[in-house]
């Protein structure tokens, strides 16, 4: 497929304004929608406007964000590494940001004051990142990284388990439990003020290294020939990452596959470029965790089914699909998708 | 404007890579770079690139340390090509030689008039032209070899050091490659090349640096480093010299015994 070009941002951006609209239309309660805007706007706090402003609006706020963050810390993890695999999920990003909202919710700091949460799952996947780099090593291989980050992610895990073990009685247990599976559910514009702030500065590292990534794509030895240095690279990447998942797991919780899935998903439509993935996928990211989130609520379970669930669902087979695909398309065991 | 090397010498875990070289790469020639495997000749190009600093001696360029340039700004004016690339993403043609442009601040999307031209003028002379929407999964080995050429060509830097150009390439496609260089010396580029084909050195190179454990153990114009004793002594393999158009290609005839450095 050919590279989109000049209006092509307009192929990612539809499908999140499509969704993000439908995202405020779906819930449990039925809106009487003319009342419900003109209220909004003339600033009268009637039933139907708040049920539009504080619960319809950041849900559907927060899915478009929390799925670009991902979805672009997916495709510059992918960019950065040249594999496949890679993800904030799988390299213990995530599992770092939220063992350090875990330790948040345990130490009582999220009752003091409401930034500690982001705060602290920023720090989390900071120092996440930090060790993935410092473990790995100078000079260290893919290989080596995606080995020392799934080494992370077990070791974050593990962590998360055992605070949870310590848990004083079973309901704090159930909801921190419940937010770690990932939720859009019950946020408020509060949460959209957290998480937005922290994705956009983190995002601004990550598009500047968008030439650098494409510089990559033929390897580490191509990439210092054309005067590109790895490593500047993957610290500037690092910290774009730990910022916009910090925020990201913050609000919602762990939603994993969307990072994997998203930039696999858009890269024929850019014609791979790495760079050109970003926004693709961050776009792609967004969608995804809308639908997702749209189709939690629409499905008759008893209890709403949690987002990462959801994804898992829906993002397992499609992988499986992509995957196959690219194996009947003949690409000669060379491992891209 | 020649990319001058003095007393380079560079190490691996205590393992002399290197030891005390002295070369001119001087504009408007092919410096051609032989010898057995491991006996330096990659690294001497990346040392001579800027990408690895040696651990002694120096690498100036038109009189200023190598090492004093920023990395773009070094490779806006030395075009590397490392001996493997590991092309990840199924980039198309023309991104590939692209990326050559990059030092110049280009990008996929971002190409300047003069960029584009570079780009089309470094494909006609790799014969890749008909490879630009092709996507690279769907070339052959050769046919990759050829656009990743092209791509160093690309930068249209002041000096260009190729690493084995030739090593996946039918015998057609060689000497394309090799003229693609001559073209270039004959801009006024200074152009070293990592070969294995003594031949190909033979006929392309201007000088000839034959390098065995480190040391250059010869490094002059081809008739003075390609002789049967100085072969004999790199390769310990003995060589029949073929005389054509005025040049003396070597043949590999026989393996024999003695090999002066380290086969590896």
């Amino acid at each position: 497929m050919k590279p989109v070009r000049r209006w092509g941002w307009a192929l990612f951006a539809l499908p999140v304004a499509v969704l993000a609209v439908i995202s405020v239309v779906v819930g449990p309660a039925g809106l009487p929608w003319g009342s419900a805007i003109s209220d909004v706007l003339s600033g009268h706090d009637s039933v139907p406007a708040l049920v539009l402003l504080e619960i319809r609006l950041p849900r559907a706020l927060l899915g478009a964000v929390v799925g670009a963050a991902l979805g672009l810390a997916g495709a510059a993890m992918q960019g950065l590494l040249r594999n496949p695999l890679a993800e904030p999920g799988v390299l213990g990003v995530s599992a770092c940001a939220a063992f350090g909202a875990v330790i948040a919710f345990y130490t009582g700091l999220v009752r003091l004051f409401p930034g500690a949460l982001p705060i602290a799952a920023i720090a989390g996947a900071v120092l996440g990142t930090a060790a993935l780099f410092a473990w790995a090593g100078r000079g260290a291989t893919v290989a080596t990284l995606l080995l020392v980050g799934v080494a992370i992610n077990a070791l974050a895990g593990a962590a998360t388990a055992f605070g949870l073990a310590l848990s004083p009685n079973p309901y704090a247990f159930y909801e921190v439990m419940f937010w770690l599976m990932g939720s859009l559910a019950d946020r408020s514009l509060d949460h959209v003020a957290l998480a937005l702030p922290c994705v956009v500065v983190g995002a601004v590292p990550l598009l500047m290294m968008r030439r650098s990534l494409d510089g990559l794509s033929l390897g580490e030895e191509t990439a210092l020939a054309l005067g590109i240095m790895p490593a500047t690279v993957a610290r500037w990447i690092g910290l774009g990452t730990a910022l916009v998942v910090g925020g990201a797991v913050a609000v919602s919780g762990v939603i994993g596959f969307v990072g994997l899935m998203a930039p696999h998903a858009v890269r024929p439509f850019v014609g791979y470029r790495p760079g050109a993935t970003l926004i693709a996928s961050a776009g792609a990211g967004a969608a995804l965790t809308l639908a997702a989130d749209i189709a939690v609520r629409l499905l008759p379970t008893g209890r709403e089914l949690q987002l990462g669930v959801m994804t898992a669902l829906l993002g397992a087979p499609f992988l499986g699909w992509l995957a196959m695909r690219r194996r009947t398309n003949g690409s000669g065991g060379t491992p891209w998708l | 404007m020649a990319l001058i090397a003095r007393g380079l010498r560079w190490t691996l875990d205590h393992r002399v890579v290197l030891d005390g070289i002295d070369v001119e790469i001087a504009s408007g020639s092919i410096t051609g770079l032989v010898g057995p495997n491991g006996a330096g000749k990659s690294t001497l190009l990346r040392v001579l690139a800027g990408i690895d600093a040696p651990d002694a001696g120096t690498v100036h360029f038109d009189d200023a340390p190598l090492s004093s340039l920023a990395p773009s700004v070094r490779a806006r004016r030395v075009s590397h090509l490392p001996q493997v690339a590991q092309p990840q993403w199924p980039l198309s043609g023309r991104d590939v030689v692209s990326l050559g442009r990059l030092p110049h601040g280009a990008g996929f999307d971002r190409l300047s008039a003069a960029d584009a031209h570079a780009v089309e003028r470094a494909m006609g002379r790799t014969g890749t032209t008909g490879f630009a929407n092709r996507r690279l999964d769907q070339l052959s080995a050769g046919e990759r070899a050829r656009l990743l050429l092209a791509r160093a060509l690309a930068t249209e830097a002041d000096v260009l050091l190729v690493d084995e150009p030739t090593a996946a390439l039918d015998p057609g496609y060689q000497l394309e490659a090799m003229t693609a260089l001559r073209a270039e010396a004959a801009r006024g580029v200074a152009v070293a090349v990592a070969l294995h084909d003594l031949a190909l050195a033979a006929r392309f190179c201007d000088r000839l640096l034959l390098l065995t454990a480190g040391k250059v153990l010869r490094l002059g114009v081809p008739a003075d480093v390609l002789t049967v004793d100085a072969l004999k002594a790199a390769y310990g393999v003995t060589f029949a010299l073929v005389a054509f158009d005025g040049h003396d290609l070597p043949v590999p005839v026989s393996r024999t015994a003695a090999r002066d450095g380290p086969p590896s």
